[in-house]
């Protein structure tokens, strides 16, 4: 049987490399070693499974509603496994070619308190999702912390009550790709955290969830990588690792691990001295450490079949944002291939971005020259704003193709991987969270439907897609979220 | 909370000094608290003790210090917080990675220089023998620094083997030096500054030792970590005498180093980082539009030279601009004799600009989407001058100004237009000073018309008329509020945590210093909140 050799080398050399072709790590044939339905590899060690959180800012494009008004429009109109992506007028057309690997689940509901006393935030008992945490109401700074945290935003003590809030706000708690990382399984790399537009908000605020959608927990926001070649160096640096190949640390790495070993031992001595807050702020940070220090056992280990595992050839940052971008999921899909890391961030743009991608560069209105985000909130939803909305959702396509592209076991990486795409809000310009973009893409190992659904989320809240991830890719969870944004109940698109 | 800790606060620090300093029971009186806080008055309010990340600035300058580089070698600056209040709040594991390859790659590089390497060694050679002198030496001196005190013995054991052992996986002893020192540069003790004071009864406030102090100093005065003359002095206990203190706080500065932390307090207090959309942190073309890349130069430079002038007032008030040949067109002055380098000129006589409220970058910062914004230009004025907190609007309200109007207007009919009875009280207090601003665009250009109406920048603050932006920014350092709140601004910065603008330590201060910046910091450090902490310590 052919496969396509789905990294295509084509598109990193349309990334413009230096020169040469990808050096290949030998390709020993893994088929042989799976079993029948290539779910596991022979010796009963299930294949390693895989998340992917793939963000954007501002929500996706809104129309008229019957009766008045105007509703999110991003769903197609059928449910069940028959939605069509030409739906919406080609709002989702971008997934098109995945559209088997692709489940939606709309009309579900963020509760943050910015929204609090909005009808829509009854629940199906017909009570109130909890909002008791009145102090600010930024809807990007909320919206991701809830979505994707579970929790409500942590206000600094310096907040005291301005208009500016959300420089004073950050993560109440670690968000579902750190969630992830802890129960998919220790790799080399924890995650790899990215983003493909330079994450904007206030540089130097306190405020963090206006520039990282990934935290570590509380107060710790978690640097993104906004550079590919970066990213392939610290990944692929030192040459791809195959998965089972005999390998040790280099005498560099051990050395490196034995002075990390005295920086852990000078926080446990430090922490002695320490209060509460600061002691688990430390003993965050060592984990940390720990981590680089687990990236210096050896390159190789990882499970997997490796069988599109490859190091490729130096490369140049694309100039364009979406060439940029993927050249970010070839080496994501890559380090998956290798099974360097189990966990992926695309921040395609942080909360609230100003950005407009360079696809309407000039939005302009009575002769004011505006940013994307200052289009939508202030003018609406346009064939501009529509233009922008389509182009990301063309971009995640992109993404899921590429791990659909690449090999693995008799079927794909995108087989035993879960991709969820979501922004913080709905919609910019009223800055709603009810029908909140939840699109799910992969098998999840099974876990998942396949092939996808178009699920009505009938007003349940957000956080169920982050327990049904959880649970389809293996975790143990019983429930997800704190206060109004707990949850115990999964959605229908678990196989 | 707290008001009866503040009471006790006098017989609580002798109590405190007395247990921990025992012997010095001499300098009790002098050290007891100066200033005037008393039981029932808003609270300065101190984080508790403990760690506090360094900005990214403060870690570039601090490697630099420990591993003794030129100026010519570049240090880049690593870490997400760019506001010493910020990184007081957070935890600095985000950049751990970052950390590691920053340390490795300059230490890699000092070695492979042998002048750097002999400044940083003192010249001695590593050997990979057991107690190697020149590994102790080397680990003990630049320990000493990264640590911003002296190393216990068994830390001198501990990176010493660390040294002997990466040196033995290596087979070369000088490289595993440099990974030593790499690794200490990773170690919590350099990333963040250590501040435990001396231990003291629950709820009780505690003095700073000597090494917290000299940390706390340094990051203070020079934003930076304290030097090799800084931790003489702190271990000789010098710090702990109050006439001493003093006069090493007046050395400090004098130092030129002080100008760096003059620099970080007026970024940190116009919040300059608004400004910044150089290639890499700016990838929006309509942001890259907005910002000239010397912006943000030109109001740093600019206000540091005016604050050094005239104080405080002056950075409201100053006629003397940093431009270039980018800049000066906005100043009505002839750009041909200045090249890309910024320098002081003197503004020509009514001139429509002062200060640093009145500079291009901030100007177009304060705007949005192609409009100068009145809300924001004078929400930013009322928080960072005035120290006046301003609600966000109620959430029902619809806060755009009403669009596609017959004829022409300017925005303070707009304004007028949208005026809405329950956001009166607050919009009394924005809408002057933003309207009085309406004079420069959205791009930090003078214009004097909109759609062919001119526009009136006339107005009122505080009952005060204002006839321009000029006279406006009179008025708001003339604003009774405005000394104390720039004071606590400076008072932030050195303890960590926000607030105080209206306690009375913070007044003495500004009553005292009258907005003389040096003044004002030498003041701050005999705050009580400076030298004490409190909260529960283990």
């Amino acid at each position: 049987m052919t496969k396509s050799r789905g990294l295509a080398r084509r598109t990193f050399l349309r990334g413009a490399f230096a020169s040469g072709a990808a050096v290949t790590i030998g390709l020993p044939l893994f088929e042989a070693m799976t079993n029948a339905h290539g779910t596991a590899l022979a010796d009963g060690e299930t294949l390693p499974r895989r998340f992917v959180l793939w963000f954007w800012a501002n929500g996706v494009q809104w129309g008229p509603r019957n009766g008045g008004g105007i509703e999110p429009r991003w769903a197609p109109s059928a449910f069940g496994s028959g939605w069509n992506p030409a739906d919406q007028n080609g709002h989702l057309r971008g997934l098109g070619d995945v559209k088997d690997y692709v489940s939606l689940v709309s009309r579900t509901i963020l509760p943050i308190n910015f929204s609090c006393g909005q009808d829509w935030m009854l629940t199906p008992d017909s009570g109130r999702f909890g909002c008791d945490h009145d102090l600010a109401r930024n809807p990007h700074a909320e919206g991701a912390c809830g979505l994707l945290t579970g929790t409500n935003a942590y206000i600094s003590p310096s907040f005291t009550g301005q208009s500016d809030d959300w420089n004073y706000m950050s993560a109440g708690g670690p968000s579902i790709d750190e969630v992830m990382a802890d129960t998919l399984g220790a790799t080399r790399f924890r995650s790899l955290l990215t983003a493909v537009t330079q994450p904007g908000g206030v540089p130097g605020g306190i405020g963090t969830l206006d520039r990282y959608v990934s935290h570590s927990g509380p107060r710790a926001p978690n640097e993104l990588e906004v550079s590919p070649r970066r990213l392939f160096d610290r990944v692929f640096g030192g040459g791809a690792p195959m998965p089972g190949a005999p390998s040790g640390p280099t005498p560099e790495e051990r050395a490196r691990a034995s002075v990390l070993d005295v920086v852990l031992e000078d926080a446990r001595k430090l922490e002695i001295r320490l209060g509460p807050a600061d002691r688990a702020l430390l003993e965050g940070h060592m984990d940390r450490i720990r981590e680089l220090e687990r990236q210096l056992g050896g390159t190789g280990g990882g499970a997997g079949t490796g069988e599109a595992c490859e190091t490729p050839a130096a490369f140049d940052d694309a100039a364009v944002l979406r060439e940029r971008h993927q050249q970010l999921a070839e080496l994501i899909t890559l380090a998956f291939a290798c099974d360097l890391t189990r966990v992926a961030v695309v921040q395609y743009s942080s909360p609230g971005s100003q950005t407009g991608y360079g696809v309407r560069d000039r939005l302009t209105r009575d002769g004011r020259v505006m940013t994307f985000h200052d289009y939508e909130h202030i003018v609406g939803y346009d064939d501009n704003t529509f233009a922008v909305h389509q182009y990301l959702i063309d971009a995640m396509g992109d993404f899921i193709r590429t791990m659909r592209d690449t090999p693995e076991a008799g079927g794909n990486i995108l087989d035993q991987s879960a991709v969820l795409g979501t922004s913080e809000v709905s919609g910019g310009q009223y800055h709603t969270t009810y029908d909140m973009p939840l699109i799910v893409a992969g098998k999840a190992g099974g876990g998942l439907t396949y092939p996808g659904i178009h699920l009505d989320g009938a007003r349940r809240n957000t956080s169920e897609i982050m327990l049904t991830l959880l649970s389809a890719l293996g975790g143990r969870q019983e429930s997800w979220g704190s206060d109004q944004f707990r949850v115990t109940e999964q959605l229908g698109i678990r196989a | 909370m707290t008001s009866p800790l503040l009471r006790s606060l006098r017989v609580a620090f002798i109590a405190a000094l007395s247990s921990s300093l025992g012997a010095c029971v001499g300098m009790v009186e002098d050290s007891a608290p100066r200033s005037r806080t008393m039981p029932g008055q808003e609270r300065l309010e101190p984080l508790p003790a403990g760690l506090r990340a360094l900005t990214a600035r403060q870690y570039a300058a601090s490697v630099r210090t420990v591993l003794d580089l030129p100026d010519s070698v570049v240090v880049p600056e690593v870490g997400l917080w760019a506001s010493s209040i910020a990184a007081s709040e957070s935890s600095a594991r985000g950049s751990v990675e970052d950390y590691a390859r920053v340390a490795e790659q300059l230490t890699e590089q000092v070695f492979a220089d042998p002048a750097l390497r002999d400044r940083l060694t003192d010249g001695c050679v590593a050997t990979l023998a057991d107690g190697d002198p020149c590994v102790l030496s080397v680990i003990a001196r630049v320990g000493r620094r990264a640590f911003r005190r002296r190393l216990g013995v068994d830390e001198l054991g501990r990176w010493s083997g660390a040294a002997q052992a990466a040196g033995t996986e290596l087979s070369d002893a000088e490289r595993g030096l440099a990974f030593a020192i790499a690794g200490m540069l990773q170690s919590p003790s350099f990333l963040y500054r250590v501040e435990v004071p001396e231990p003291a009864g629950e709820g009780e406030p505690s003095m700073y030792g000597s090494d917290a102090l000299a940390t706390r100093l340094a990051f203070f005065l020079w934003d930076a970590t304290p030097d090799d003359a800084l931790l003489d002095a702190a271990e000789s206990g010098d710090l702990l005498d109050p006439d001493r203190y003093d006069a090493i706080v007046d050395r400090m500065l004098a130092d030129e180093r002080a100008e760096r932390g003059v620099e970080a307090f007026v970024e940190e207090l116009l919040q300059s980082q608004m400004l910044s959309c150089d290639g890499d942190s700016c990838s929006d073309v309509l942001e890259r539009e907005r910002f000239l890349p010397s912006f943000e130069a030109q109001l740093v430079h600019t206000a540091v030279g005016a604050v050094n002038e005239g104080g405080f007032r002056g950075l409201l008030t100053s006629r003397t601009a940093w431009l270039n040949a980018e800049t000066a067109p906005f100043y009505g002055v002839d750009a041909q004799d200045l090249g890309p380098d910024l320098e002081p000129v003197a503004l020509p006589a009514g001139s429509v600009r002062a200060g640093v409220l009145l500079t291009p970058g901030l100007l177009a910062a304060l705007s949005s989407s192609g409009s100068p914004s009145v809300a924001r230009r004078g929400l930013y004025v009322l928080r960072q001058f005035l120290c006046d907190t301003i609600p966000p609007p109620p959430s029902d309200v619809d806060t755009r100004l009403p669009e596609g109007i017959e004829g022409p207007v300017t925005t303070r009919d707009l304004v007028r237009m949208h005026e809405i009875p329950a956001c009166a009280g607050c919009h009394a207090k924005i809408d002057p000073i933003g309207l009085g601003l309406e004079r420069f665009g959205a791009d930090g250009a003078y214009r004097s018309e909109q759609q062919g109406l001119s526009i009136d920048p006339s107005g009122t603050l505080s009952g005060r008329h204002f006839d321009d932006a000029v006279e406006l920014s009179e008025l708001i350092a003339d604003d009774d509020a405005f000394m104390p709140c720039v004071t606590s601004h400076l008072v932030e910065r050195a303890v960590g945590a926000a607030g105080g603008s209206r306690s009375a330590p913070v007044a003495d201060v500004a009553d005292e210093a009258q907005g003389d910046v040096r003044v004002t910091m030498r003041a701050v450090t005999r705050m009580d909140a400076f030298r004490f902490a409190w909260g529960a310590m283990p």
